[in-house]
């Protein structure tokens, strides 16, 4: 099932031997987010993970104890997030407080794939973009929403079940929204040309501020300049819309608050950044150092005052694409949004391939292909499949545009929902991702379209080394088996 | 525009108490907009400053979704904090984790703690709470706590629904006589009490009554109720000693697994239980279920802590 890497198995046998002698007074253990990579990572360091009794109360409150001494030992603690993840991340959260409680030496979290890593970073929000952020929210859309701007949104007030959100032109208002999912840089994708009346203004301003938005790829927050046209957008699509707080005592805002008396304030929604507590919530608990793989910004590594190794998925990848796909050298590497353009760029500089990227204007629905991948295999780079409604429209796009074959490579294969089903519909011939998150429900779903690669093999190794005190940033060029 | 006036959020799933809270204080509750990414992690944003404001966060932790609940408050008290509130006091009526409070195996977690630390870490600089499981938990806070008591208002309940004075305060354990004696000295009652052999974890071996309750009608009291297979037993083992009625007075009716079921089937006449747990759906379920509104003493806490004025009265007083 899984496809492990053949130049990897080689090598690691010589490092076997070490680990034996020196990883003796170390304990792992993991939560059951994922027991399956945590047997990988013990087989290949060679020592017996440590049992740990986890169960729920009838309350649903939830109760860990770790069954054998841990006490003043270095302790590696395993815990991947999807599916649900506050409670996989207070189950963490309970497992630390136990074992720093039990005396643990040291306490290093394994995190595969970290919570919570792909919030909003723009602190504040109009009031009636926040709406646009809910379609996926679990509660109805009367609750999730703020105040009497949901009376607007007619499109929102029934449930987002995610089962709605699909390719782009197909689907009621809330269609481009799924994009949300795996782009997670912001809301007001929701915005685009999806309301019933906003299509016919939509193509001459697309005509007029293409050329631009190629140059200056909108990637976490909208420019003033757009942020103007949005608003303007809005205003004259959703009447009773406050205007933007720059000009308190103009007329419009009058006019608007006789309307709407709450609004009158000209404060912008407050989003909370769970970034940095998150991470203030691991130290908390008694995290000592914290390992994660591919983190969605790089940035959240400045939000921990512990030591923090950032592990990449592009030393496999490579070697996944050099020993899968003989014929890279005639592809091209695609990033299906400008935000992952560095990611997909670093790939292809590496593989001394091309290089394509897929653009999103904000303004309608449109996704724009920059590059050739005409009778080419196109290979998109993300770093996660949430929702998948990225990858699906920008695989599409590189089938309409004459890809002969679709891949897309994700380090974290999340997929959210019935996403599965939806990706296996879709133009994507073969889609790679690794064992951050359990594959094997989507395994039986796709059967051989995915491919999943071990990672266990390298966080084995980060952990050997940080154990042993060895430099990690070898890994960060070299596929552990190479090295 | 006034600064440092109280304002009340809560989050987006259980809404009852805190609207409850917010009317008995006169005020609106706060714009909260709580969504769900499809991993189930959460996003909240704010609709109203809350710069320089005395914000207080109503968390109702209902049975089954505690972890979600816990991670929304602390993300909201975090919001708050970043928008630079001037105070954020947490009001927990129900405390997460409260029976998780001590290291009772080897390698058990005190979660209790773990909750403290981490709304401290969040960024919470005052914590209301109710009928701690234990008091002792205030001890683990760096930051002031006020634990409230439902006790008032379970006096007044009694006082106003019950020909007291034929009844008898009983309680289903051990660790709850403290409790019991108290509200028995409070109505001037006499007190029974159960003392049970506990086998495992929410399951009840043997009961043995001291006291005697012929002729009587009983009232069960005590902090919590989870699956209420402790209270089914003891208003047998009370009928069985020639109680005349048994009725039961919680705090937290958390009524988790068979709880509406063991009430059903049970000798009890009816449970009551205060608002501190969103009941929902329960209530109908049951006609033996009875819901005691302590909204107001929460309002009245709050507005007191607001203005500075003394907590201690409504340790014996209904506001």
């Amino acid at each position: 099932m899984i496809t492990a890497l053949k130049a990897g198995s080689s090598a690691r046998e010589g490092q076997t031997d070490s680990a034996r002698i020196k990883m003796t007074d170390c304990v792992i253990l993991g939560g059951r987010s994922h027991p399956d990579l945590l047997a990988r990572i013990c087989r290949t360091l060679d020592i017996d993970a440590t049992p740990v009794d986890i169960k729920d109360f009838s309350n649903g409150e939830t109760s860990i104890t770790v069954k054998e001494t841990v006490r003043d030992r270095d302790v590696f603690v395993i815990q991947s997030s999807y599916d649900h993840v506050n409670g996989q991340l207070m189950e963490l959260l309970i497992m630390l407080s136990a074992l720093k409680t039990a005396s643990a030496k040291s306490i290093t979290v394994v995190l595969p794939i970290f919570p919570y890593s792909r919030q909003s970073d723009a602190a504040t929000v109009q009031n009636y973009a926040t709406n646009e952020r809910n379609v996926r929210s679990r509660y109805d859309g009367s609750v999730g929403s703020i105040g009497p701007h949901n009376t607007g949104h007619a499109g929102h007030a029934g449930n987002g079940s995610i089962g709605s959100i699909g390719s782009v032109g197909t689907n009621g208002p809330n269609g481009s929204n799924g994009s949300n999912g795996s782009n997670g840089f912001n809301g007001f994708n929701g915005f685009n040309g999806n309301g019933p009346s906003s299509s016919g203004t939509a193509s001459p301003r697309k005509a007029s501020t293409f050329g631009e938005d190629v140059r200056n790829p909108p990637v976490k927050s909208f420019s003033k300049k757009e942020k103007q046209l949005y608003n303007g957008r809005a205003q004259s699509l959703l009447q009773f819309v406050p205007p933007p707080f720059e000009n308190p005592s103009s007329e419009p805002l009058r006019a608007t608050s006789l309307l709407n008396p709450e609004y009158n304030t000209g404060h912008r929604s407050w989003v909370a950044q769970n970034g940095p507590i998150v991470a203030s919530l691991l130290a908390t608990a008694g995290a000592d150092h914290v390992i994660t793989m591919d983190l969605h910004d790089p940035q959240f590594q400045g939000f921990f005052d512990v030591p923090f190794d950032n592990l990449l998925f592009r030393p496999l990848l490579i070697e996944y694409i050099k020993t899968m796909l003989p014929t890279y050298h005639s592809a091209v590497i695609v990033s299906p949004d400008a935000g992952g353009a560095k990611r997909a760029t670093t790939v292809a500089d590496q593989l001394h391939t091309r290089f394509a990227l897929i653009h999103q204007d904000r303004r309608n629905s449109a996704t724009i292909l920059v590059g050739d991948v005409n009778d080419r295999v196109a290979v998109l780079i993300d770093d996660m499949v949430d929702t998948g409604a990225t990858l699906i429209r920008a695989a599409k796009l590189l089938k309409d545009h004459g890809a002969v074959q679709v891949y897309a490579i994700c380090t974290h294969g999340v997929f959210s929902g019935d996403t599965v089903y939806k990706v296996r519909d879709s133009a994507i011939d073969f889609i790679v991702t690794t064992n951050s998150v359990p594959q094997d429900a989507h395994q039986a779903v796709l059967g051989s379209r995915l491919h999943v690669v071990d990672i266990s093999v390298l966080f084995a190794e980060a952990i050997r080394r940080i154990r042993n005190g060895e430099s990690i940033s070898r890994l960060y060029n070299c596929a552990p088996g190479a090295l | 525009m006034s600064s440092n006036s109280i304002k009340l959020l809560s989050g987006n799933v259980h809404k009852e108490l805190a609207e409850l809270v917010a009317k008995n204080l006169g005020i609106r509750l706060c714009k909260v907009d709580v969504s769900e990414e499809s991993n189930r992690e959460m996003s909240i944003s704010i609709g109203e400053s809350v710069r320089d404001e005395d914000v207080y966060i109503l968390c109702q932790i209902g049975s089954g979704e505690v972890n979600d609940r816990v991670m929304e408050l602390l993300i909201m008290i975090n919001a708050c904090k970043s928008a630079s509130a001037r105070r954020i006091t947490a009001v927990l009526p129900n405390f997460p984790y409260a029976r998780q409070d001590r290291k009772d195996k080897s390698r058990a977690p005190i979660t209790a703690k773990l909750m403290a630390n981490m709304l401290q870490t969040a960024g919470c600089n005052h914590v209301i709470t109710m009928d701690l499981h234990a008091s002792q938990i205030q001890g683990f806070f760096d930051v002031p706590v006020d634990n409230l008591y439902a006790e008032p208002s379970v006096v007044q309940f009694i006082k106003m629904n019950l020909d007291y004075k034929n009844c008898i305060i009983v309680s289903p354990d051990v660790g709850g006589a403290k409790r019991a004696a108290s509200l028995a000295d409070q109505l001037d009652l006499n007190f029974a009490l159960i003392h049970k052999e506990r086998a495992r974890a929410n399951e009840v071996s043997r009961m043995v009554l001291v006291g005697d309750v012929s002729e009587k009608v009983c009232i069960i009291v005590d902090d919590m109720a989870d699956t209420c297979g402790t209270l089914a037993k003891a208003a047998e083992t009370l009928i069985t000693n020639g109680a005349r009625e048994v009725i039961s007075i919680v705090t937290h009716g958390i009524l988790s697994g068979n709880a509406i079921q063991n009430i059903n089937n049970s000798r009890l006449s009816y449970v009551a239980c205060t608002n501190t747990v969103p009941m929902g759906h329960k209530l109908r379920q049951s006609a033996k279920l009875k819901q005691l509104d302590i909204s107001p003493v929460l309002a009245e806490g709050i507005r007191r802590l607001h203005n500075g004025e003394s907590v201690s009265y409504l340790f014996s007083h209904v506001p």
